[in-house]
C-alpha cells in the first residue's frame, strides 16, 4: 500500500483493516512516526513525537486485537494530540517559549479516554503559543515556528491548532485532537483541508488542558471525514467530576445521513465588500448539493447583539486571569509574537464592568438566538472566505477580508463543523461551515456526512509522492 | 520622537495629585483658561503607567505604546458594544458554566 494511502482513507476506514488483519497497529505507527518524523518536521507541525509509548501501545493494541478484544472504531489507529493537552511524563509546552520545559505528571481526561479507546498516541502537535489568547499578529507566534499549510508551504495552517491542521491535512496522521477557545479548529480545519468539530461548550472535558478562556475553551476532533469526527467525539466526550463544566450524559454518535430533511439558514456573508468569488462560488455549489437532496435553504439574519465585542472581552479578561502568574513576571517577554506580549500585559487593565456586561450580552444572547433553533436546523456559511494566508504577513492585514461567524457561535458554546467544499483558483483549501443548536453534534455531523458522500473534496491530500 | 510620558516623570500619585490640584483650580476659578491649566494625562497612558507600576518594572517606549494601542483597541471594542446595545439594568450577568443551559437544546 502506499504511504499517501494509508491515512487518506480516515480513523474508522483504517480502524477497520487493522481490526480485519489486513494492516498491524505496529506498522501503521511506525508509518506515522516516520511521516510526521520527516515531513511534519517541515510544516513544524510536531511539538513532541511520542515514539515509545507509541510502540508500546501498539503493540498492545495488536495483541488484544489479535486476541478478539476490539475496543472500538479508534483501538489501534495512531492520532495526534495538541500540544496544550497534559500527557504525563511528556512535555507539554503550550507553544510557549517561557513552558519549554513544562512536564505534567498525569494525563489530560482526553488523552487518558483516547488511550482506553485504544487509539495510540503518536505526537504532541504544534500550536500557536498559549492558543494566542493575547492576540498574536504572526503565524511564527509558535515555539514550534510558524504552522505551515500542506497544500503551499508559504501558506500558513491557520491557529491555533496548527499543528493538528497541517498534520492531517497533510495525511501524516489520521485524526488530531485540536481546541478552539474563538476559531482554533474551525480555522486549520478550512486552510488544510481538514473536518474539524467543535463540540458544544462543556461536551468534553477539559481536565488537564491548558486553560485560556474558562467559559469559551472547548475541545474536539480533527480528522479525514465527518464520520471519523463523529466517532472520535464518542470516545472524548462526557462528564468527568475532574471538570465541573463537563456535561452529562455519554454521547453516543449514530452513523449515517439525517433521518429528517432539515432547515438550513444561511448566515449572511459579503462575498462583494470581501473580494471572496471562489468562496461564493464554491459555497453555492454546496448548497446545491444540499438542496438536491432534499433540505430546506433560507436566508436568515441573527438576533443583534455584539456578539464578536462580548466575545472579545471574556477572551481577553478570562485570559489575563488565566494567565495572570506569567503576565505579571518577566517571563511573558519570552513569548515569540511582541503584539501578544502587548496584548496580554495590556489586559491587565481591562475593566471588570466590561467583563460583567459581556457576560450579560451573552446570558440575553442566549436567550433571544433560543428562537433561531425553533426555525432552523442548522445554520451554513463559508468556514472563511479566503484561502490560507501568506506565513510572512500581519494577520492584522490578511484576516481583513476572512470573514467568518466565530463569534456568535464560540460566545454562545454552539457547535459547529468545518468541512472541505473545493479550492480556490489558486489551488488552496475553503471550508464550508455547518452550527447546530448547542447539544445537537448529531444533527451537523449527519448533515455534513451526507454532503460528504456527494463530494469528493474531504479526500484531497497533497504530496502524494511523499518520501517512503 | 520623544515618548510624552517621559515629560514631565510622574509616578501615580502625582499624576493623580496634578489631576486633583487641576479640577479643584477650575472649581475656585471658573474663568481660569485651559492654557493656565496643567496638560492633561490621557486616561489611556494612565492606564498604561498603572500597568507598569502593578508590574514593579519598567517597560519600554515600544511596549508602552503596544500596549497603549490593545487598550485603545479594546475601548473602541467596549464603546461599539455600549452603542450597539444597552444592556437592561439588572440583568444578572449568568452563570460562567454552561451559556446555554437555560435555552437547552437536542440531546
Amino acid at each position: 500500500m502506499a504511504p499517501d494511502e494509508l491515512f487518506e482513507m480516515g480513523a474508522t476506514e483504517l480502524g477497520r483493516r487493522i481490526h480485519a488483519g489486513e494492516l498491524t497497529s505496529v506498522e501503521v505507527t511506525e508509518r506515522a512516526l516516520h511521516l510526521l518524523d520527516t515531513r511534519g518536521r517541515e510544516l513544524n507541525a510536531v511539538a513532541e513525537l511520542t515514539r515509545d509509548l507509541a510502540m508500546s501501545q501498539a503493540k498492545a493494541a495488536d495483541a488484544e486485537i489479535k486476541s478478539g478484544k476490539i475496543r472500538g472504531p479508534l483501538h489501534g489507529v495512531p492520532f495526534g494530540a495538541k500540544d496544550l493537552l497534559a500527557t504525563k511524563n511528556i512535555p507539554t509546552r503550550w507553544g510557549s517559549p517561557a513552558h519549554k520545559d513544562q512536564v505534567f505528571d498525569f494525563d489530560a481526561t482526553v488523552i487518558s479516554r483516547l488511550r482506553e479507546a485504544g487509539a495510540v498516541l503518536v505526537a504532541k502537535l504544534g500550536m500557536v503559543e498559549l492558543a494566542g489568547g493575547g492576540g498574536y499578529e504572526y503565524a511564527y507566534a509558535s515555539l514550534h515556528g510558524p504552522g505551515k499549510c500542506p497544500f503551499d508551504v508559504t501558506k500558513w495552517s491557520g491557529g491555533s491548532s496548527s499543528g493538528s491542521g497541517s498534520a492531517v491535512g497533510a495525511g501524516l496522521v489520521p485524526f488530531a485532537i485540536g481546541t478552539e477557545t474563538w476559531g482554533s479548529i474551525m480555522c486549520p480545519s478550512a486552510f488544510c483541508n481538514v473536518t474539524g468539530l467543535r463540540p458544544t461548550y462543556g461536551r468534553v472535558p477539559r481536565h488537564g488542558a491548558m486553560a485560556l478562556c474558562f467559559s469559551m475553551d472547548k475541545i474536539g476532533p480533527m480528522a479525514r471525514s465527518a464520520e471519523d469526527c463523529g466517532h472520535i467525539l464518542q470516545a472524548i466526550a462526557g462528564f468527568t467530576p475532574l471538570d465541573p463544566s463537563s456535561e452529562n450524559p455519554a454521547w453516543k454518535y449514530r452513523s449515517g445521513r439525517p433521518g429528517k430533511k432539515l432547515r438550513i439558514g444561511l448566515l449572511p456573508t459579503d462575498y462583494k465588500k470581501n473580494e471572496a468569488p471562489d468562496a461564493e462560488k464554491l459555497f453555492a455549489a454546496a448548497m446545491d448539493v444540499l438542496r438536491k437532496q432534499g433540505h430546506t435553504i433560507t436566508e436568515m439574519k441573527l438576533p443583534d447583539f455584539p456578539y464578536d465585542q462580548a466575545a472579545s472581552a471574556i477572551v481577553g479578561i478570562e485570559g489575563a486571569s488565566a494567565f495572570e502568574n506569567l503576565i505579571r513576571s518577566p517571563k511573558i517577554e519570552l513569548l515569540a509574537d511582541k503584539t501578544q506580549v502587548a496584548g496580554f500585559l495590556a489586559s491587565l487593565s481591562l475593566p471588570g464592568v466590561d467583563y460583567l456586561r459581556a457576560l450579560k450580552v451573552r446570558t440575553l444572547a442566549g436567550q433571544a438566538t433560543a428562537e433561531v433553533w425553533k426555525k432552523f436546523d442548522v445554520l451554513a456559511a463559508p468556514t472563511l472566505l479566503q484561502g490560507a494566508p501568506d506565513i510572512t504577513k500581519s494577520l492584522n492585514d490578511t484576516f481583513g477580508k476572512m470573514g467568518g461567524n466565530g463569534g456568535p457561535g464560540n460566545l454562545l458554546g454552539w457547535p459547529s463543523i468545518s468541512v472541505p467544499m473545493g479550492m480556490t483558483s489558486t489551488g488552496l483549501p475553503l471550508g464550508l461551515e455547518f452550527t447546530g443548536a448547542p447539544y445537537n453534534e448529531q444533527t451537523i455531523l449527519s448533515l455534513a456526512a451526507a454532503y460528504q458522500s456527494k463530494t469528493e473534496f474531504h479526500r484531497a491530500i497533497p504530496g502524494r509522492n511523499l518520501t517512503s | 520622537m520623544p515618548d510624552p510620558r517621559d515629560k514631565p516623570k510622574m509616578n501615580r500619585r502625582q499624576l493623580v495629585r496634578t489631576a486633583v490640584a487641576s479640577c479643584v483650580a477650575a472649581a475656585a476659578n471658573p474663568h481660569i483658561s485651559e492654557a493656565q491649566m496643567p496638560p492633561a494625562t490621557p486616561v489611556e497612558d494612565t492606564r498604561v503607567v498603572v500597568i507598569e507600576q502593578s508590574l514593579g518594572r519598567k517597560l519600554t517606549a515600544a511596549q508602552r505604546t503596544a500596549i497603549l494601542k490593545e487598550i485603545t483597541d479594546f475601548d473602541k471594542a467596549m464603546t461599539e458594544m455600549r452603542a450597539q446595545y444597552t444592556v437592561p439594568e439588572q440583568t444578572e450577568p449568568g452563570v460562567i458554566f454552561h451559556p446555554h443551559r437555560e435555552g437547552k437544546h437536542g440531546a
